[in-house]
């Protein structure tokens, strides 16, 4: 039913653009894994080739260790939703659903029960006899799920399948797929460019640019401990200065850079060379008073360029030297525009990234 | 605001009954008028002239359809132009619908110049085609049969079936292709139950374009055709020529509309909302 997929050393190109720069990861049984990126990294190509829509030009792609390069896209029994939900216009609800038993060739007896279970669990009981383009996006693309899980594939692809879906709608139909794939146990990888939905869906990310992996983590560890400056940037919002090491100090590491001192409390770096300081926006705390200000913190002062209101969150941008830093901070803070302000950041979350 | 609104009303009005009406006062001077002076031209009694001042004849009479039906083969022509138009029509589809879908769904070389060049029988005047067409066919011995003459309306047919069919195909959204073979569709059900019912209204509209476009050709009809096979065309234009009979020719002209409309009314009647659907769904 499930299965445990391999990616080795994938290479592609469009004539002299190479999309896939060769990717390798694996993913176990089950597991719910993003291909996170910008548009043009090679997240789409690879779920492609994954699908059979598009043959590698060189490495393999396996499923539980079996080479499926020369399978053909209808026998590799994978699903695919797509970002336009790709429903047969001219098949009522039900007929969508059914047409992937029909092609694998499931029991006649079967089909009533089978499409029925799989309209309830996406919420279109009753909708049999409608058109697909009598239905609104949401409902179009519960359709398009509808019909991937009722053929029980052993693979679930997701090409960014909610990014026609306004914000609200794509929250909850979100919820719905993770659950849906959690109570089915079936791997799924999900395409997506928003951090936000990469975040919250996955077990695992797998961060693209330019057609190579950047890091493959859970989301917590992609966020927290990025492992580069790509990365850091990319999934959430970082401030990012460059900077030199200098010396290290028992947990310390001191790191020098354009903005002043930094000192780094992270044991997961692996380089010294090539690297950024980084923080989140939102680790940093403003220090109301400058004489006294918290322990264990690196100070960053600037002046004030713009101070936003967000509703639930204040965000202010700081000008440092030539640097533009942002602060994330409770919507309580009057903070005003225009005047000198210094915040802290935790040494334990300044981290240094690769780049 | 009560003027904005009036305006805006003035355009609702403007689209929903005026532009119609105008559009069907055009078609009434178009297609009634003409329609209803070949009806009467076919009644007139041929012991009263029918002349100006007179804006109807003053003697009515059906002695020219009787005289038609009794001097010509009009129902063995019928028959042949629909065996004809019949026979075209399948060819065309068979040599088109892949071709059209080599075009439009395969990435060929040249494919953009290939789809002008499809064009260009288009372009050659009727006459000239028939001229040299009739010389080889008669070669090949194709003359005098019902084959030569629907495979030289193929010829002329083709272009436009093709046209038609390849912008059928190119405008099909990959993704529904590749969701069909997803879901484990292979290469004859995605035939058969994606391409097929998404090509369906280019189709019908591409056939009833070949099927009357075969009959009522002349020029390839009457010089392979003739003098063993006459179709409904050729005995109208015996009657256009030297000696021009207006009334036996409205009568020939109404005959030759009748399986004309028959066959509109039936891909009318055909043509489901479903269809329509697919041309026009949400994709």
């Amino acid at each position: 039913m499930s299965i445990r997929l391999t990616v080795d050393n994938v290479k592609l190109s469009y004539g002299d653009f190479m999309a896939l720069k060769g990717v390798s990861f694996e993913i176990e049984s089950g597991k719910f894994v993003t291909l996170l990126g910008p548009s043009g990294c090679g997240k789409t190509t690879l779920l492609r080739c994954i699908a059979g829509f598009l043959d590698p030009d060189e490495g393999n792609i396996l499923f539980d260790g079996k080479r499926v390069n020369d399978v053909p896209p209808h026998k590799r029994n994978t699903a695919m939703c797509f970002q336009s939900y790709a429903l047969f216009p001219h098949k009522n609800i039900y007929e969508n659903i059914r047409f992937g038993l029909r092609m694998h060739k499931v029991p006649l007896s079967e089909h009533e029960a089978r499409i029925h279970e799989a309209m309830e669990m996406v919420g279109l009981t009753g909708m049999d006899n409608r058109k697909p383009y009598e239905l609104s996006g949401g409902q179009q693309q519960r359709v398009a799920l509808a019909r991937c899980v009722v053929v029980r594939p052993d693979l679930l692809l997701f090409d960014e399948p909610l990014s026609n879906l306004d914000a609200k709608l794509r929250e909850k139909v979100r919820v719905e797929i993770r659950d849906l794939q959690r109570k089915l146990g079936i791997t799924a990888i999900y395409v997506t460019h928003d951090q936000a939905e990469a975040l919250a869906i996955s077990d695992t990310i797998i961060a693209m640019n330019h057609g190579v992996i950047e890091q493959i983590d859970e989301p917590r560890r992609i966020y927290d401990k990025s492992a580069n400056r790509f990365v850091a940037d990319f999934i959430g919002t970082a401030n990012l200065v460059k900077g030199s090491f200098r010396e290290r100090d028992e947990l310390n590491l001191v790191v020098d850079s354009e903005n002043g001192t930094f000192i780094v409390q992270d044991d997961d770096y692996k380089e010294l060379d090539d690297i950024s300081v980084a923080w989140r926006p939102e680790d940093m705390v403003p220090v109301l008073d400058k004489e006294n200000p918290p322990a264990g913190c690196n100070l960053v002062t600037g002046i004030v360029r713009n101070s936003v209101y967000m509703g639930e969150r204040l965000d202010v941008f700081l000008s440092c030297g030539n640097n533009t830093f942002r602060a994330s901070v409770a919507r309580d803070y009057l903070i005003p525009e225009g005047t000198e302000f210094t915040f802290a950041v935790p040494f334990s979350k300044t981290r240094i990234v690769k780049g | 605001m009560p003027d904005r609104n009036r305006n805006r009303s003035l355009t609702k009005k403007l689209v929903a009954f005026i532009i119609p009406a105008c559009l069907g006062l055009i078609f009434m001077a178009w297609f009634v008028v003409p329609m209803g002076m070949a009806v009467l031209w076919s009644l007139v009694n041929p012991d009263y002239s029918w002349s100006y001042p007179q804006i109807f004849p003053s003697h009515l009479s059906l002695y020219h359809w009787k005289h038609v039906f009794r001097y010509t083969n009009i129902l063995g022509a019928i028959k042949n132009s629909l065996i004809v138009a019949t026979m075209t029509t399948i060819g065309s589809v068979i040599l088109a619908i892949p071709t059209a879908y080599a075009i439009g769904r395969r990435k060929l070389i040249g494919s953009e110049t290939f789809k002008i060049i499809i064009l260009l029988p288009m372009a050659m005047p009727g006459m000239a085609m028939a001229i040299f067409l009739g010389r080889m066919f008669s070669k090949w011995g194709l003359s005098n049969s019902y084959l030569g003459i629907a495979l030289a309306h193929i010829l002329c047919t083709l272009p436009l079936l093709l046209r038609i069919l390849t912008v059928s195909f190119e405008s099909m959204p990959q993704d529904i292709i590749d969701a069909a073979s997803n879901l484990g569709a292979n290469p004859w059900y995605r035939f058969k139950e994606v391409y097929v019912p998404m090509i369906v209204p280019g189709l019908i509209a591409g056939c009833i374009f070949t099927f009357i476009g075969s009959m009522e050709e002349f020029n390839l009809s009457f010089i392979i055709g003739a003098p063993r096979i006459q179709t409904v065309p050729t005995i109208l234009y015996s009657y256009l020529g030297y000696n021009f009979l207006r009334t036996n020719a409205s009568v020939v002209t109404l005959v030759m509309m009748v399986p004309n409309i028959i066959v509109l009314m039936l891909t009318e009647h055909f043509i489901k909302t479903e269809y329509l659907g697919a041309a026009l769904g949400k994709m």
